[in-house]
């Protein structure tokens, strides 16, 4: 494993990623002299990246550590923030060691403090709205993911799996060779072990990690799935980037969004989209993308997959039991309006008037006459051979 | 850290590499911490981050071992688990001298302010050494370690880590 160093001048940041294993501190002397080179020409801040830095040892942490603090000293007037990642558990550790030892140096995680809209839906109170809809979109998923490409006896992994519960009915409808599911959510991972646990299922690896930076293998899956989080990153080309290092080639990758304001029901249509047409751009505010699912066809294209299939499918109060649909738009409207609204510091009256259109969708689905619907856009790619 | 969980520790992977080889590429502490590290965290609560913590704890010690053993036949490296806990037992030849330099290593990394020291010895611009090497894995790992020395003069290096708390 070698490392490599990259300065990128519009950012101030200097990139250190892969293994930095040295035997002698003289080894590092590349990395000395960029760091050197980048220093002479920052102004204000500089930003020290070693969120993709796998390995480490310690001549390599303690040369670092040097380079900074020696950074740090020379220049009073720069601030450095040296940017960890959560997902290798020394990372911030390591690092964190640095900040009490010079007042003009921070350490940041990269995944609490760069991702503000996963943060807020790793939530353990998002934990109910996640069960929900997973219970209401797998009547249909199960009959969609054999058209593109799951079959018993795959290696597949989930990406983003949050409470578990989608891997454990994947685990029990299409037996997996093996299954690796990971989230960036403790509490949901906690969750999860709990309910395998409980239905006596020890196959599924549930596992922490950032799905921007994935400590999993290059090629190993056949089958990878990403459903209803891409619209929470703010950057889900690198999350899509990452899904296709890790499928093998000729394998595919499933991802799942929606267009939430194509949401509609009847009666009161008008009320319903109403407050629909208004969450777009209060996802945007928190830097999320909850219009995402028809744009799932260019990402994938844009990653370089293969043979990338589309389609879409509508929740309805007449899947099932409606009121499992009328509890989820309930669960929205508390995350919409009590959280999300309040948060960007929007008028009683507005949230009055959204939240009443999202009680008429909640009361739609309940309405033995009335209609409710939630569409999901559905996609796949063959990584290439 | 250790009493918590009664019971001996089960072995659960054991290599023995001539020192021959060990020694001709100090790329071997890294290729053998990932091979051991990978085999035994399959069935660990999370096993990408149980294998990420315990290759790169490994890969130090084995990095100490390369450093620091006399001529002899063979290093041993054996891994061994008793619930949550890991142990580490790396076996080097020795020597009296190198016994001595062991104890003072363990020493100093056993002590309660592992921490402090650390970031001290850094400000302070000391250079890496195997003894910072220890003191690191205790600091940022809370490992323990023990020193076993045989008759033969052999060192074993035991080193206990608790990689599945929370805390990690």
């Amino acid at each position: 494993m070698s490392f490599t160093i990259s300065f990128d001048d519009n950012n101030q940041e200097l990139v250190i990623s892969g293994g930095m294993t040295p035997r002698w501190a003289e080894d590092l002397h590349d990395l000395r002299s960029q760091f050197m080179a980048a220093l002479k020409g920052v102004l204000g801040r500089l930003y020290v990246n070693v969120k993709n830095l796998r390995r480490l040892n310690n001549t390599g942490f303690v040369e670092v550590a040097k380079l900074v603090l020696d950074a740090a000293r020379q220049r009073p007037d720069l601030r450095i923030t040296i940017i960890t990642s959560s997902a290798f558990g020394w990372s911030t550790r390591r690092f964190g060691l640095l900040y009490n030892l010079a007042p003009n140096i921070t350490v940041e995680e990269y995944d609490k403090d760069f991702y503000p809209g996963q943060t807020m839906t790793e939530d353990a109170g998002f934990i109910p709205i996640l069960r929900n809809q997973t219970k209401i979109t797998w009547r249909h998923e199960r009959n969609i993911l054999p058209r593109h490409g799951l079959k018993p006896g795959l290696v597949v992994a989930d990406i983003c799996c949050g409470i578990g519960d989608f891997p454990v009915l994947l685990y029990k409808e299409f037996k997996p060779a093996r299954l690796v599911a990971m989230d960036h959510s403790k509490p949901s991972l906690a969750y999860a072990r709990k309910v395998a646990e409980e239905f006596g299922i020890r196959d599924i690896e549930f596992t922490f990690g950032d799905a921007a930076d994935m400590l999993l293998d290059d090629n190993q899956f056949d089958f990878v799935t990403c459903r209803h989080s891409l619209l929470v990153f703010n950057r889900p080309e690198l999350i899509v980037k990452e899904l296709f290092r890790i499928c093998k080639p000729g394998g595919r990758v499933y991802i799942t969004n929606e267009k939430n304001s194509h949401c509609l029901g009847e009666p009161r249509g008008e009320s319903i989209q109403w407050s629909y047409n208004q969450v777009p751009a209060l996802y945007t505010h928190f830097q999320m993308d909850i219009e995402l699912g028809p744009k799932q066809r260019g990402l994938m294209v844009d990653a370089g997959f293969d043979d990338v299939r589309m389609e879409s499918f509508m929740v309805t109060n007449l899947d099932g039991d409606p009121q499992e649909f009328a509890d989820v738009i309930r669960s929205w409207e508390k995350l919409f309006c009590d959280k999300l609204a309040r948060q960007r510091g929007d008028s009683e009256e507005f949230i009055a008037k959204f939240r009443k259109g999202l009680q008429d969708h909640a009361d739609a689905a309940l309405n033995p006459k009335g209609y409710a619907g939630w569409p999901i856009w559905v996609a796949s790619g063959q990584k290439p051979l | 850290m250790s009493a918590a969980v009664d019971g001996p520790f089960a072995p659960t992977l054991e290599v023995t590499i001539s020192t021959g080889a060990f020694d001709a590429n100090w790329a071997n502490c890294d290729r053998v911490a990932s091979y051991l590290a990978r085999a035994v965290s399959h069935n660990r609560r999370d096993s990408l981050l149980h294998y990420n913590l315990l290759s790169s704890a490994l890969n130090e010690i084995l990095e100490v071992a390369f450093r620091t053993h006399a001529p002899g036949a063979a290093i041993t490296c054996s891994l061994l688990r008793k619930e949550g806990l890991d142990r580490i037992v790396l076996s080097v030849p020795g020597n009296e001298e190198l016994s001595s330099a062991y104890r003072k290593m363990v020493g100093e990394a056993a002590r309660d302010d592992s921490a402090e020291r650390l970031a001290s010895e850094i400000l302070a611009g000391a250079p890496a050494s195997a003894g910072l090497s220890l003191m690191e894995l205790a600091a940022n790992y809370k490992a323990e370690f023990r020193l076993e020395i045989s008759d033969d003069s052999r060192i074993s290096l035991v080193t206990d880590l608790a990689l599945e708390d929370d805390e990690l």
